[in-house]
C-alpha cells in the first residue's frame, strides 16, 4: 500500500491528482495539507480525507510520498520539507521558476536520498508513447523538424502573477512539450529564439502568448506555440499537438483528440468530453510504484530542469530580441 | 479586352479556363515549349502563338504563368509594350526584380496585378471578413500552415531549384505572408528555421508584426505524394478562428482502386459553385479593377512586401538570426 498525501491545492492539477489517488488500487490518500486553510479544508472534505493545518503535520504521518502542487515559486520549500522528512516527491511542473531553485530541489532530494519525480503526465499518454515508438524504430527516417502547440485557455489566478508563477503563458506551456522533445531525442536544446506577446489576447499585464523556435544538438529544429489563445467559449481546456516531419513521412499527434462533442441546450454550451485514457492516473500509478519499490522515477528532476531552461531562455531571447544559446 | 497567356503549364490552364468564363476574350498561349502551348491551346480551343512578341502584338492583357525566375523580364517587356499585366505569384525572386516590375508598369501607365489567389479563397476571405467585423477582436496570434509533397519531380524540377522558384520559402509560403499581412498588417521581424535537402524543403517562420501581434507560418514540401493541406488558427483579444482543409471536407470518395497521385502540382480544390472558383474570382477582380480604374485587393506593393518576408526568412535561416523588415523603398 502506497500512502500518499498532497501538499497544497494551489495548482488546479491537484484536483485531478486527488481524484486519481482515491481511485487507484493499492494507494491510500492520507490527506491534504495547505497553508490556505479554507482551500485545503474544502479539498480534504471533497475527497473525504483528513486536513492538516501544516505541511509538517502531514509529513509526521510518515507518508511514502507526497505530491507538491503549490504555486510554481513555492515548490522549493515544500520539497525541502518533504525530503527532510524522508518522503518521496512528485513535484508539479514547472519544477521551479528559476534554475537555482530547480537545482536546489534536485539537491535537497539527493541529499535526503528520496526520489524526485516531475509531473509530466503527457509521457503517459498512449498516443505519445506510440510517437516515441515510431521515432525509436526510425520509421520516419531522418527527422527534419517539428512544430508543436500547447495552447490553452487563460487560467487566471496566480498563473498570471509573475512572483508566484515565474511568468505567464510561456512558463506555463513550454515545459510539457519540451519534456517530450527531450524524452524523444535525448538531445539537448542548444538555441532558442522566442516571440513573446503580452496583452495580445488578454489584458492581464503578463505574457499571454509565445512562439518559441528551438534547435537541438542533433540538428533537429522546431517551434512551440505556448499561447493562451483558446477563448473562454472554447469547448475544451486546450491542446497538445505535434507534427514531426521526416525523410520517410510525417506524423501528427493531437494528444487529446479522444473527445466526444457534446451539444447541450441544458448547459447552454458546446463541450468536448474526453474519453481517452486518464494520463494523470497512469502517472500516479507509476509514482505509487516508485514510492513503494526500488523503481527509480523515469522523469527526473534534471528532466524538469531541462524543460524549465527552455522557458527561461525564451523569456531571455524575447527581452534581447536575439537567439539565446543553451545551456544558460 | 483580349488576353494572352504566357506559360501553358498547370497555372496557365487554370487561368485560361477562368478567362473563358469572363467577358474578356482569351486569344491563346505562348510557351517556350511550342508543343505545350499547342496542347493547351487545343484543349481550350484557342491559338498557340509562335513568339512572345506575336502575343504582345495581339493582346491588351498579358497573363504571366511562367516559372518565377522569368517573371521580371516578361512583365517588364509586357509593360513596355503597353499591356496590362497579371502575373502568377510569387511576384519575383528579389526585391529589385519586384521594383523593376512596379516601375515598368507605372512608367508605361499599365496595371500590374500579382495573383495572390489565397485572398480569393472563400475560407480565407470569410476569415478576413469576420476579423474586420470584430468577431475575434484585435488579432494577437496568427498561425498559417500550408504543405504538400515535393512538387519538383519530373519536368517540374524548377519548383525545387531555389534560384528559380525561391523554394518553399517563396513559392509556397508567399501565400501566407500575404495573407498574414492582410489580417495583421505590416511585419517588423522575421525568424526562420529550415531544412532544405534534395527531396524536401520544410520551413518554420515566426513573425512579429508592427502592431505587436505575433505569427507562425509553416511551409512543407516533404509530405508523401498526394497530400496537400492548409490550415489557420487566428486568435484575437476576444475570440478565435480556425480552419483545417482536412476537416472541412463535404465529400469523401474512397474507391477500392484508385490511380495514385503522381508528381505534379496539386491545386487545392474544394467543391464550390463554378462562379466561386478562386481563380475565376481573382481574374474577374483583376478585369473589373482594370476596366473601372479601381485599386486591386492586393496591390503590387503588397505582393512585393510578401516577397520581402520570404527573402528575409531565407536570410534568417542562413544567418540564424532574426531579420528586420524595412519599409519598402518604392
Amino acid at each position: 500500500m502506497a500512502r500518499i498525501g498532497i501538499l497544497s491545492f494551489a495548482h488546479l492539477h491537484a484536483e485531478s491528482y486527488a481524484a486519481c489517488l482515491k481511485q487507484l488500487p493499492g494507494v491510500e490518500f492520507i490527506g491534504v495539507a495547505d497553508e490556505n486553510e479554507a482551500r485545503g479544508r474544502q479539498a480534504a472534505a471533497r475527497f473525504g480525507v483528513p486536513f492538516y493545518s501544516s505541511y509538517e503535520l502531514l509529513l509526521d504521518r510518515k507518508p511514502d510520498g507526497v505530491i507538491v502542487t503549490a504555486e510554481n515559486a513555492r515548490h522549493l520549500p515544500l520539497v525541502r520539507l518533504a525530503a527532510q522528512a524522508g518522503v518521496h516527491v512528485l513535484c508539479e511542473k514547472p519544477i521551479a521558476t528559476t534554475m537555482a531553485d530547480g537545482r536546489a530541489i534536485i539537491e535537497a532530494c539527493r541529499q535526503a536520498n528520496v526520489k524526485l519525480m516531475i509531473a509530466f503526465p503527457c509521457r503517459y499518454s498512449p498516443a505519445v508513447q506510440a510517437v516515441k515508438q515510431v521515432l525509436d524504430e526510425g520509421r520516419l527516417g531522418e527527422i527534419y523538424g517539428l512544430h508543436a502547440t500547447n495552447r490553452g485557455q487563460m487560467p487566471g489566478g496566480w498563473f498570471t502573477d509573475r512572483e508566484l508563477a515565474g511568468g505567464g503563458a510561456v512558463i506555463d506551456h513550454t515545459v510539457h512539450v519540451m519534456d517530450l522533445v527531450n524524452w524523444f531525442w535525448r538531445s539537448p536544446v542548444t538555441r532558442v529564439f522566442a516571440e513573446v506577446g503580452q496583452d495580445l489576447l488578454w489584458d492581464i499585464g503578463i505574457d499571454d502568448s509565445g512562439l518559441i523556435s528551438f534547435e537541438l544538438a542533433n540538428g533537429i529544429f522546431g517551434t512551440l506555440d505556448t499561447s493562451w489563445s483558446r477563448p473562454k467559449v472554447f469547448p475544451t481546456w486546450g491542446d497538445v499537438t505535434m507534427e514531426i516531419v521526416g525523410e520517410k513521412g510525417f506524423l501528427q499527434l493531437d494528444m487529446t483528440a479522444q473527445m466526444l462533442q457534446v451539444y447541450s441546450d441544458r448547459q447552454g454550451a458546446v463541450n468536448w468530453a474526453h474519453w481517452g485514457s486518464n494520463i494523470d492516473l497512469e502517472m500516479l500509478r507509476d509514482f505509487a510504484t516508485i514510492c513503494t519499490s526500488e523503481k527509480e522515477p523515469s522523469i527526473t528532476g534534471e528532466d524538469g530542469l531541462s524543460a524549465l531552461e527552455v522557458a527561461l531562455a525564451a523569456y531571455l531571447s524575447a527581452e534581447k530580441g536575439e537567439p539565446v544559446r543553451l545551456p544558460l | 479586352m483580349r488576353v494572352g497567356i504566357i506559360g501553358a503549364g498547370t497555372m496557365g490552364l487554370h487561368h485560361g479556363q477562368a478567362w473563358q468564363a469572363t467577358s474578356a476574350s482569351l486569344l491563346g498561349f505562348y510557351d517556350s515549349d511550342a508543343e505545350r502551348a499547342q496542347a493547351a491551346a487545343e484543349r481550350l480551343g484557342v491559338r498557340a502563338f509562335a513568339s512572345q512578341e506575336a502575343l504582345f502584338a495581339a493582346a491588351d492583357i498579358i497573363d504571366i504563368c511562367t516559372p518565377t525566375f522569368t517573371h521580371r523580364a516578361i512583365a517588364v517587356a509586357a509593360a513596355e509594350a503597353g499591356k496590362h499585366v497579371i502575373c502568377e505569384k510569387p511576384m519575383a525572386l528579389s526585391l529589385s526584380d519586384c521594383a523593376d516590375m512596379i516601375r515598368a508598369a507605372e512608367a508605361n501607365g499599365v496595371r500590374l496585378f500579382i495573383a495572390q489567389v489565397v485572398r480569393f479563397f472563400p475560407e480565407y476571405e470569410k476569415a478576413k471578413e469576420l476579423i474586420d467585423a470584430g468577431a475575434i477582436g484585435e488579432v494577437g496570434v496568427v498561425r498559417l500552415s500550408r504543405g504538400g509533397s515535393n512538387p519538383g519531380e519530373g519536368p517540374r524540377q524548377w519548383f525545387v531549384q531555389e534560384y528559380r522558384s525561391g523554394g518553399v520559402l517563396l513559392d509556397l509560403m508567399v501565400h501566407d505572408y500575404d495573407y498574414a499581412r492582410w489580417v495583421a498588417g505590416d511585419v517588423e521581424r522575421v525568424y526562420c528555421q529550415r531544412h532544405l535537402g534534395p527531396n524536401a524543403d520544410y520551413a518554420l517562420v515566426t513573425l512579429r508584426f508592427r502592431s505587436g501581434a505575433i505569427g507562425h507560418i509553416e511551409g512543407c514540401w516533404a509530405y508523401p505524394a498526394g497530400i496537400f493541406r492548409t490550415s489557420f488558427d487566428i486568435a484575437g483579444k476576444g475570440g478565435l478562428l480556425t480552419y483545417d482543409s482536412e476537416a472541412a471536407v463535404p465529400l469523401r470518395l474512397r474507391l477500392k482502386e484508385t490511380e495514385a497521385a503522381k508528381g505534379g502540382v496539386i491545386v487545392p480544390s474544394s467543391p464550390l459553385a463554378a462562379e466561386d472558383n478562386p481563380y475565376l474570382r481573382e481574374i474577374r477582380h483583376f478585369l473589373e479593377c482594370v476596366e473601372r480604374g479601381e485599386e486591386f485587393r492586393v496591390t503590387a506593393r503588397d505582393a512585393m512586401a510578401a516577397v520581402q518576408i520570404g527573402c528575409a526568412a531565407r536570410q534568417s535561416a542562413l544567418e540564424r538570426r532574426p531579420v528586420k523588415i524595412e519599409p519598402l523603398a518604392i
